[in-house]
């Protein structure tokens, strides 16, 4: 930097203003340093923090690692190893007998063979362990049909396949796409706000709009004062003329600069972008055939992540519109689209919420519409970066509070009272436990035949366990003759609050409980197996919480086998082969698919083994069907509500024990049985064409027939 | 078609009473036992001639002096049973005296069984009587000239319903109506008085003549081509040349298009009687003009219920295959896709491509053609992209389950599925892909069948059958259909797309045509045209049948289609390139392009 010459002052009036022009030049030029001071400063705070960050890690890794090695090296880890090793071993050979047996039961003996065959061909043996411990056949990533080259081809994408495995393959444009384009007219505004980006992100992010197949967009990049010059440099590029840039006087966070950006914003359509992330190219393609075909006014899609080294990762693949798995958590996420009127009329986002401004936003405008779709493909790349909520949601603990803060008070709006309760495996994560409202009476009706010690234990555990008192039990007797059952239940007949209606008659599970129904009191039916007992003493008030809620039809509770350590039920899949109970088996801690097998998500169906409804939505879609006398009369009824309008809920907080199949033995034994269960399916999608392979709240890039949500 | 019971001549038989429908009547509740006479009595030909047929069979096996050599064998085996004794010929032995390649004689013979059968029209009077006859106990028996054989009356019969009557037919027992001692033979078996049994004929000097002479009471019918004055001619001279040269689209639809629909249709009729079909399914491709005509046409057609189902075999196979059994299905996948670019494979099913980019890191990039060098890497590249692939299938699967089920049919119940495909392959998709989803008895109707080894595998397997099969026209005839049956099909076709899947739209289901390709305006309205010009000659049809005439057999009413295989200037250029044009093998790749 110099400063310029100039030829000689004639006169003191020349001198003077070379003097001032000289001071101007004086005052800019320190303007520049000072603002350079302050870029090198704001830079050495990075590196600062980086360094204290790389630091930190090293140290706590050093830390780690000895620990480990004192505790690898200490006697008690060398002289347990033999019990480690047989733990293992235990835990593996019940694996693979329970995967077994389930494997036979549900599909025979004949077809189990043939599907091992199957995985044998298609994974090796490698597939075969892998189908054996987790009880479904390895999804993604096959080993290849014989006869293939497939491991050089999976070579060739080595550099792109995440560190999951995952791979997103871009999509080609179709033939039609410009027939097509002629017939959509919608306009989006995509609103960016930039703060401080690197260039090389943001350019990838704009890159990323500009490669739209769709052509009715318009970017609007708002830049919140960022300090970084390379920032300000990189939006002071020449750019395609739909491109908007922004600037604003002062640093206003995430929520005013987005405001800022939709004030400018002219589309029908709102799509929210992270400045580091980056859209698929046929995003707006998709989002506008979405529009085009149903008119919502708010659509979110699949997504997945980008590492750093530009890897794409951790695929989400959603459940359509699911407004109690809404309160649990953020899943709608990227891509996000709003009408523009519904955002405008909303007010924007609310800056109080920063972090969670985008949550907020999807649960208010859910009180304004219904019209909400789901767009089943990723059309969103979430950039992982140290200290985003990408990476980690504790990398902002700031987040977790807002994230608190934010549904205590969409409760409150929405006149609701609850709390929001920590998950104990994962903290930063927080359920939504709804109070009961008022003291309704719970209707516990359970079927029982010929079953005394289990049912014994099944109401010892309900009369010892319950906090809420406000329950009646109706125990249906379905023609027990042994004569200890026939004692306990003239005994259990005095008892205050229970019930016992004898029903003489081949068992018919639908039959049974719309006896039952018909018999008890309650506004509120809590269908119980009597294989079952509780385990979480506010089971009932919790479970009520929810089915207590306008929109939630059936609540369903998590099940655990005997011995409480393992799913039998956490929510029950519409999949390929049939309805089928997820991540069976599984440990009772495991996160789940997105924290499914935590938090409180909508589910298409619930297991009827402990089931809770309003009688008035129970009795308006008419009660159990009783052509369904042993299997999916559960599922038909979870549907139907499903169909008129109601969300079926999983209440994993939850818990009991259930003895499975015990009373009326396993569906696989006999050929009759077996036929039976493929009448009843048939059955059920006879009743239900939309939902036959279908699952709203299953996604169709999860595997066919996976009950763990395996990636396909 | 009329026909009209009339008086014995008194003249010509002393002492017959005069029998008006009522006359006839009382004389069936006096006697103890009807017999009928079979041709000009119960039944007609359709044909002016009885040589018609033999000049059908001639077509149909091009053969051009086929009808002469007929009449000679059967002048010789007259000759020769004479010779040996016997008092009748038949048929085998006619056919015994054709200098033919024994198998060839054979499959003539069976056509003209075949021919003959569906050249029966029934005298609606002389039926009427025999029904009355049955329904007022009367034991009923027909007595008949016949080289044709007992076998051969009953399956005539049965087409109409009358089962379990006693026949005495000359060939069979060597003796004859016209010397009497077929009636005696008939005495004896009903052990009535000869007077309690009467005979309905109508050869006055013949059956009627000699019934009397044996002491029967007699009747004499007159059927129309006794002289009554109307006309028994079928609806079209299914036997007229086509022009020479080119059709104007209109025409081809009104000259080849329509007859061949019809002939089609008129042929399902029968079948789907015959196999007790409560439902017909009209499927891609070929299925939409049938569909039309059936829907146009109120009661010109006695069909069970008809839908069409916007599926074919792409799309049924598609919807057959599930993460298991994925790897049996690549060889149809990759089937005839050499010369394609790798996306290709995938586009042509529906399946959205990755980006050229995408396939470019699997080595499949767009400036890959496809031979069998690269098929190893393909199959790699399909099975690990197969669960992208499958969204397809289950889309196909649950539209087909919707289809289906919004047809309401119970368990079990017989379905025809009508297509123009020529292996059955389109049914085993069909079948498979409803495996284990809807229980059902399918039945497969097809314009023509051909005897290669896949056909007759699936022959073997499932109830197929057909318009046009090797024992109903020579093989040589069969294969030329074959080799053209891209013609056939458009000619078939009121759409220009092909459905290559199917999707579920709320409760219905629409087909997923193959974006890829769209016919040019002109093409469109060629097809137009000749969708036209066929709708035309339905209508044409319709006014014929109710005027009188009567309907042709099936085989000979589609014969027009044969006869233009043979003109293929007859197509319109663009029509010629719609037919030519196959999308499973063409590629949009500049390569193709140039």
């Amino acid at each position: 930097m110099t400063l310029s010459s100039k030829p000689a002052p004639h006169d003191e009036g020349d001198a003077a203003r070379i003097l001032a022009e000289r001071d101007g030049e004086i005052a800019s030029l320190t303007r520049t340093l000072a603002d350079r001071d302050r870029t090198i400063a704001y830079l050495n705070q990075l590196a600062g923090e980086r360094g204290r960050s790389l630091q930190n890690t090293e140290a706590a890794n050093v830390a780690l690692r000895a620990e480990l090695t004192q505790t690898y090296q200490s006697r008690s880890w060398r002289l347990t190893s033999p019990l480690r090793w047989l733990l293992r071993r235990t835990f593996q050979g019940r694996a693979s007998i329970a995967t077994l047996l389930w494997a036979f039961r549900r599909r025979g003996p004949r077809a189990t063979l043939a599907d091992v065959r199957r995985i044998r061909h298609d994974h090796g043996i490698t597939g075969i362990k892998f189908w054996l411990l987790n009880g479904v056949a390895p999804g993604g990533a096959a080993q290849g049909e014989p006869g293939t080259d497939l491991a050089s081809t999976k070579g060739a994408l080595a550099d792109v396949r995440g560190p999951d495995g995952y791979v997103y393959r871009a999509p080609r444009r179709p033939a039609d796409l410009e027939a097509r384009l002629k017939e959509l007219s919608t306009t989006f505004s995509i609103v960016v706000p930039v703060y401080n980006t690197s260039p090389a992100l943001l350019e990838a992010a704009i890159r990323s709009v500009e490669q739209q197949w769709y052509p009715n967009w318009q970017l609007v990049l708002v830049d919140d004062a960022s300090p970084n010059p390379a920032t300000r440099a990189a939006l002071e590029q020449p750019r395609d003329p739909r491109v908007t840039i922004l600037r604003q006087a002062a640093n206003q966070g995430i929520s005013g600069a987005t405001n800022t950006g939709l004030a400018a914003a002219t589309g029908d359509f709102v799509v929210f972008l992270d400045h580091d992330d980056e859209l698929t190219a046929d995003c707006l393609y998709e989002l506008a055939l979405c529009i085009a075909a149903h008119d919502p006014d708010f659509v979110y899609s699949d997504e997945d992540k980008i590492t750093e080294d530009g890897r794409f990762t951790q695929p989400f693949f959603k459940p359509d519109w699911s407004p109690d798995t809404m309160m649990s958590t953020m899943y709608t996420c990227h891509v996000s689209c709003v009408r523009r009127s519904l955002v405008n009329e909303l007010g924007g986002l609310r800056p109080e919420y920063d972090g969670c401004q985008d949550w907020d936003l999807v649960l208010r405008l859910a009180e304004r519409t219904t019209r909400i779709q789901h767009v089943t493909k990723v059309l969103y790349h979430w950039r992982i970066i140290p200290q985003s909520t990408a990476a980690d949601l504790n990398a902002k603990p700031y987040v977790v509070s807002v994230s608190e803060r934010l549904r205590a008070d969409t409760l409150a709006r929405r006149g609701l009272k609850g709390t929001l309760e920590p998950l104990p495996q994962l903290p930063s994560y927080h359920r939504v436990r709804y109070d009961i409202r008022g003291t309704p009476t719970i209707s516990i009706i359970i079927p029982s035949r010929d079953n005394q010690p289990v049912l014994s234990a099944c109401l010892d555990s309900i009369r010892a366990r319950s906090s809420y008192d406000r329950y009646e039990i109706v125990v249906l007797d379905n023609g027990s003759r042994e004569p200890a059952t026939l004692g306990y239940l003239n005994r259990i007949r005095a008892w205050p609050g229970v019930k016992v209606i004898r029903h003489d008659a081949p068992f018919n599970y639908s039959e049974l409980n719309n006896l039952g129904v018909a018999a008890a009191t309650g506004d509120i039916l809590l269908f119980l197996n009597d294989d079952t007992e509780v385990l979480t003493t506010d089971w009932l008030e919790r479970m009520a919480g929810y089915v207590q809620l306008g929109h939630v039809g059936a609540v369903g509770a998590k099940l655990l086998y005997p011995g409480g350590e393992k799913i039998q039920h956490a929510g029950v899949l519409n999949l390929f082969n049939g309805p089928s109970h997820a991540f069976l088996r599984q440990d009772r801690n495991h996160y789940g698919y997105f924290l499914r097998n935590l938090l409180e998500y909508n589910w298409l169906a619930v297991t009827g083994a402990c089931l809770m409804v309003e009688r008035r939505k129970f009795e308006a879609v008419g009660g159990f069907d009783e052509t369904l006398p042993v299997a999916y009369n559960d599922v038909d009824l979870c549907m139907r509500l499903h169909e008129v309008g109601y969300y079926n809920v999983m209440c994993q907080a939850a818990e009991l024990i259930h003895h499975e199949s015990i009373s009326r033995g396993l569906d696989f034994v006999s050929p009759e049985k077996m036929a039976r269960l493929e009448q009843e399916r048939g059955r059920l999608y006879d009743r239900h064409p939309g939902l036959f392979l279908h699952d709203p709240f299953g996604n169709p890039n999860l595997h066919p027939n996976g009950g763990n949500f395996e990636i396909a | 078609m009329t026909a009209m019971i009339d008086s014995l001549d008194p003249a010509a038989i002393s002492g017959g009473p005069s029998l008006g429908d009522q006359a006839l009547h009382e004389a069936i509740m006096a006697a103890g036992a009807v017999s009928f006479g079979f041709y000009g009595t119960l039944f007609h030909r359709a044909t002016p001639s009885p040589d018609a047929v033999f000049d059908m069979l001639g077509r149909r096996y091009s053969m051009s002096g086929f009808s002469a050599q007929r009449k000679a064998a059967q002048a010789e085996a007259l000759d020769r049973a004479h010779k040996a004794g016997r008092r009748e010929i038949t048929l085998a032995g006619i056919y015994d005296c054709l200098a033919l390649e024994p198998t060839l004689a054979a499959s003539i013979k069976a056509a003209e069984v075949s021919l003959e059968l569906d050249l029966l029209c029934p005298d609606p009077i002389a039926i009427a009587a025999l029904r009355q006859a049955l329904a007022l106990g009367r034991r009923v028996l027909i007595i008949a000239d016949s080289y044709m054989g007992r076998a051969f009356v009953r399956d005539a019969l049965g087409r109409h319903g009358l089962d379990s009557i006693a026949l005495f037919i000359s060939s069979d027992c060597n003796l004859t109506a016209r010397d009497g001692d077929l009636f005696d033979l008939a005495i004896d078996y009903l052990q009535l008085p000869r007077e309690r049994v009467l005979h309905v004929g109508c050869d006055l000097q013949g059956d009627v003549a000699q019934a009397r002479a044996k002491g029967l009471a007699t009747a004499h019918h007159q059927g129309h081509d006794q002289g009554n004055g109307k006309s028994l001619g079928p609806v079209i001279p299914v036997s007229a040349a086509l022009p020479a040269g080119t059709l104007p689209p209109r025409d081809l639809g009104y000259r080849v298009a329509g007859p061949a629909a019809v002939g089609f249709l008129n042929w399902i009729e029968r079948q789907a009687k015959l196999d007790d079909i409560r439902h017909l399914l009209f499927c891609s491709r070929g299925g939409d003009l049938l569909e039309r005509l059936v829907q146009e046409s109120p009661g010109l057609w006695s069909l069970p219920p008809c839908s069409f189902l916007p599926g074919s075999r792409t799309a049924f196979d598609l919807a057959a295959m599930d993460d298991l059994n994925f790897a049996d299905y690549l060889p149809f996948l990759i089937s005839r896709s050499d010369g394609l670019a790798p996306f290709e494979v995938l586009e042509r099913i529906g399946v959205p491509a990755p980006a050229p980019e995408v396939m470019k890191k699997y080595e499949l990039g767009d400036e890959i053609r496809l031979s069998p060098a690269v098929h190893p890497r393909l199959r790699g590249f399909l099975f690990e992209y197969r669960f992208e692939i499958l969204k397809v299938c289950r889309r196909n699967r649950r539209a087909l389950f919707t289809f289906m089920r919004n047809l309401r049919l119970a368990a079990g119940t017989p379905v025809a599925l009508v297509d123009m495909g020529w292996d059955g392959a389109t049914q085993e998709a069909f079948e498979t892909a409803l495996s284990g989803m809807v229980d059902l008895s399918v039945h497969g109707y097809s314009f023509g069948l051909t005897g290669d080894e896949d056909s007759r595998r699936r022959q073997r397997a499932r109830r197929m059958t057909a318009l046009f099969t090797d024992t109903d026209v020579a093989p040589a005839i069969l294969r030329r259909l074959h080799a053209n049956r891209a013609s056939v099909g458009l000619l078939f076709d009121a759409r220009s797309q092909v459905a290559i899947g199917l999707e579920a739209t709320g409760n219905g289901v629409r087909g997923v045509e193959d974006v890829r390709w769209h016919a040019d305006a002109a093409t469109g309205a060629a097809i137009s045209a000749m969708v036209d010009g066929a709708m035309a000659f339905v209508r044409d049809y319709a006014a014929g049948l109710t005027a009188g005439a009567v309907r042709p057999p099936a085989l000979e009413m589609a014969w027009p289609l044969v006869q233009l295989l043979d003109r293929p200037a007859s197509f319109a250029e663009d029509l010629r390139a719609q037919a030519d044009f196959d999308p499973w093998t063409a590629s949009r790749h500049p390569w193709q392009a140039g």
